[in-house]
């Protein structure tokens, strides 16, 4: 008979994750324009894409951070293994409500140097822009909150030899999942199957969060000695076969940035 | 009454005809350069398959000259340099080819002469008759004075070099003008069916260098990019004037770091590589009277940075290369720092966005008071216009490799039209995007717009950087050609591939090239 054992998390007063998938490359207006475009405007036309898996917490001093991790990346065989991600000082694009209090839909609001703030009516979304040139925040209800979940940038340029291009990105992001200060809103799970294990591969993914790559995945025992580890072999969900463990209870954790998620479940 | 002067009455039809031609300019460079940039309609371009590689087809080798042997002990090796090279672009190789030798590099029978440096201010033919009249005068001397019959000395040509000796081989059927200085040729990295990039990058062809470095120094020097720190300066040494003055225009003196390396690409002997010229097309499809063998190198990714690495490094590793004519193997330097600098502005992006978030947030929260939610949000631009900057100059480390290679043809890039993108706002929060073949197939409402789809085709041809293999390595009658792997068209004249293809032919060990063989000392 199965039997799921309580999960837990290490604690963090706040914890959000998503993975944001970028779209970019410049587009320009006619297609018989490629046929002046330089040869560094033709290349910029491919369609890029970047995956990272974005993490926002709170330390226990109370700062804000974030870090990432690329999941996918542009770069070419020959430029090597990406850095290691970094934290650095952040939240996430939550907010309790939108748009800030005292603003009025559809009025643009002068910024300086030409650049506007408009918030749409039509859609929860909103878009600075300057002639040509814009960067708008589509929003989405995620729990009790909103959350952006596309960023659209659009810079216009002119090419060396007088062509129209537009430098254009989309940013989309899954939906947030994580919890608050004021408690779990969608608090991440860490499910482990089977459990009970007896010889099968163990299935291990966390909620919300499948195309995570997590940086770390340890099986301990019930004392907390380390009986098996596997480096990061892709993202989740992810299959695991700790072997030669003996009749008992483990625990399963997970490693995603500075976050450690942990399962248990009884080896037969 | 004073009068006005002929010249004061005239001036006012001039006046109006140069304000006409000025309008008339303005208006046509608008027209040209300056078109409206609204509504861009396309999407950036999908990869449409992986990328087809042409390689060169090469001609069989020509064992007709396997009886040919040279008919004395010693024998002279005339070596010629490239477009912008000098005497000393061989000299520390021909000395020790002609005594002492270097480590698995034994020295030959061979008379050492100071490799001719050779003028390149007028076209191919005047450079070969000065290299003829260096070979009739001092060559002829040096060879009666050691008792060598001058047809059993060979040249040696890098890129150009081995160029003018293919012209000279041609010139030196006109018997009565000329007397044969020479009995084979050894040509590396030579375009004998011409250069792609020499018409894309000279002034006369399509002029793309000035616009290749300006194009670099716009998105490098870009002064958003500038905190919190500047890639250092990094000149390649002997940088063409014309790209040095292009480099001071566009990024300001001394400011950036531009990554081209050529020198003398705008020389008029250029003109005749370009492929359809005349020499180039010529030179090419003759078959040579006497051995010729190609070597032809074919670089590693990224071809571009290793080889303005090699460049760069050419007159820093003098000292290296006076111990050993074979140490410019490396090419790395370059690689990593192109790595780097996409590193770099990648993570600024990345911070940049972030901060301007984290600027956002405040506005957000500073919105009951809204001067300063204003000034935040400001703020968020500028950080959003950083980012915008950081990106491009990323982009422009991922892709000048690519660039490059597109300048020297060992890269085409085609876009297809392919149908349209229908994207639909049906959901605002997940707008869907699918692909349709006519526009009219974009069911939907007012939420559905039509984007035209575009396809990329790739093609790639294998280079040392400058000259395509299938240039360097294809010539009917030619003994042999040589495959120089990893070897880029600065490293082929001094790197350890160079040692071994003429440890090769010197040994005899190449099918057909008897008359290469030259005993060790």
């Amino acid at each position: 008979m199965a039997m799921t054992l309580s999960h837990s998390a290490s604690a963090q007063s706040s914890f959000w994750t998503a993975t944001e998938t970028t779209l970019r490359g410049s587009r320009l207006s006619d297609l018989a324009d490629t046929a002046y475009l330089l040869p560094w405007d033709l290349e910029a036309l491919k369609m890029r894409e970047t995956r990272t898996a974005r993490q926002w917490w709170t330390d226990p001093d109370g700062r804000e951070l974030t870090s990432s991790q690329v999941l996918l990346s542009p770069r070419e065989d020959w430029m090597g293994s990406p850095p290691a991600p970094a934290e650095q000082l952040g939240s996430p694009p939550m907010r309790s409500s939108i748009p800030p209090e005292g603003v009025r839909l559809d009025k643009a609001m002068e910024l300086g140097s030409g650049w506007t703030l408009t918030w749409r009516s039509t859609m929860p979304q909103q878009v600075y822009s300057k002639g040509d040139s814009s960067i708008a925040f589509s929003w989405r209800p995620s729990g009790n909150r909103w959350s952006v979940a596309a960023e659209e940038r659009i810079f216009s340029r002119s090419t060396l030899n007088g062509l129209c291009m537009q430098d254009w990105s989309l940013t989309e992001r899954s939906t947030l999942v994580g919890y608050g200060p004021s408690g779990a809103e969608s608090q991440p799970i860490l499910s482990l199957q089977p459990n009970p294990r007896g010889l099968q591969e163990l299935q291990v993914s966390l909620e919300g969060s499948a195309g995570i790559w997590p940086t770390a995945l340890r099986c301990v025992d019930s004392f907390g000695r380390l009986t098996a580890e596997q480096p990061p072999q892709g993202t989740l969900p992810l299959t695991w076969n700790p072997k030669g463990l003996t009749s008992g209870r483990y625990t399963i954790q997970i490693q995603l940035g500075n976050q450690t998620y942990a399962s248990s479940f009884i080896q037969f | 009454m004073p009068t006005s002067s002929p010249r004061t009455q005239s001036s006012k039809p001039i006046a109006l005809v140069v304000g006409l031609i000025a309008a008339l300019s303005l208006m046509l460079s608008y027209s040209a350069a300056a078109q409206p940039c609204s509504d861009p309609a396309t999407l950036p371009s999908l990869p449409s398959g992986p990328i087809a590689w042409e390689s060169p087809i090469l001609p069989a080798p020509n064992l007709s000259w396997a009886g040919k042997t040279a008919t004395t002990g010693y024998r002279i090796l005339h070596f010629l340099h490239g477009l912008g090279g000098s005497s000393d672009s061989w000299n520390l190789l021909a000395a020790r080819t002609a005594f002492q030798g270097s480590a698995g590099y034994p020295a030959r029978q061979v008379v050492y002469l100071n490799p001719h440096h050779y003028w390149q201010n007028g076209n191919a033919l005047a450079s070969a008759m000065d290299i003829d009249a260096y070979l009739s005068s001092v060559g002829a001397a040096a060879s009666a004075a050691q008792n060598i019959f001058v047809e059993d000395n060979i040249l040696v040509g890098h890129s150009y070099g081995g160029v003018l000796s293919l012209l000279l081989d041609s010139l030196y059927q006109h018997r009565y003008v000329f007397d044969r200085q020479f009995g084979g040729i050894i040509a590396f990295g030579s375009a004998v069916n011409g250069a792609y990039m020499a018409k894309a990058l000279h002034p006369s062809g399509d002029n793309l260098a000035v616009a290749f470095v300006e194009d670099a120094c716009i998105t490098l020097s870009n002064p958003r990019l500038w905190a919190p720190q500047f890639p250092a300066m990094r000149w390649i040494p002997g940088l063409d004037p014309l790209l040095r003055n292009a480099v001071d225009q566009t990024c300001g003196l001394g400011s950036s770091f531009v990554p081209f390396a050529l020198k003398k690409f705008n020389s008029p002997g250029m003109v005749e590589l370009f492929p359809n010229a005349p020499l180039a097309k010529r030179l090419g499809k003759r078959t040579p009277s006497v051995p010729v063998v190609l070597a032809y190198g074919v670089e590693d990714e990224p071809v571009f940075w290793r080889t303005a690495t090699s460049m760069l490094a050419t007159d820093s590793v003098g000292l290296a290369l006076a111990s050993n004519p074979f140490a410019m193997d490396a090419d790395q330097e370059l690689v990593t720092f192109a790595s780097q600098q996409f590193d770099r502005h990648e993570s600024q992006a990345s911070d940049a966005l972030q901060r301007a978030q984290n600027l956002r947030t405040w506005a957000w929260i500073l919105s009951p008071t809204l001067v300063g939610a204003l000034i935040a949000e400001w703020q968020a631009i500028q950080a959003e216009r950083e980012a915008a900057a950081a990106d491009k100059a990323a982009a422009w480390y991922l892709d000048a490799n690519n660039s490059y290679k597109q300048l020297i043809g060992a890269r085409r890039m085609t876009l297809n039209a392919n149908g349209f993108w229908c994207r639909c706002l049906d959901d605002p929060n997940n707008p869907s995007w699918f692909p349709v073949a006519n526009a009219s197939d974009c069911l939907g409402d007012d939420g559905c717009i039509t984007i035209p789809r575009y396809e990329y085709a790739l093609v790639e041809k294998p280079s040392d950087g400058v000259v395509l293999a299938e240039s360097a390595g294809q010539l009917q009658g030619a003994v042999a050609s040589i495959l120089m792997p990893g070897t880029n068209h600065q490293q082929m004249r001094n790197s350890s591939t160079t040692r071994l293809v003429l440890n090769r032919l010197m040994n005899g060990q190449v099918a057909g090239g008897a008359f290469f063989a030259t005993p060790t000392r």
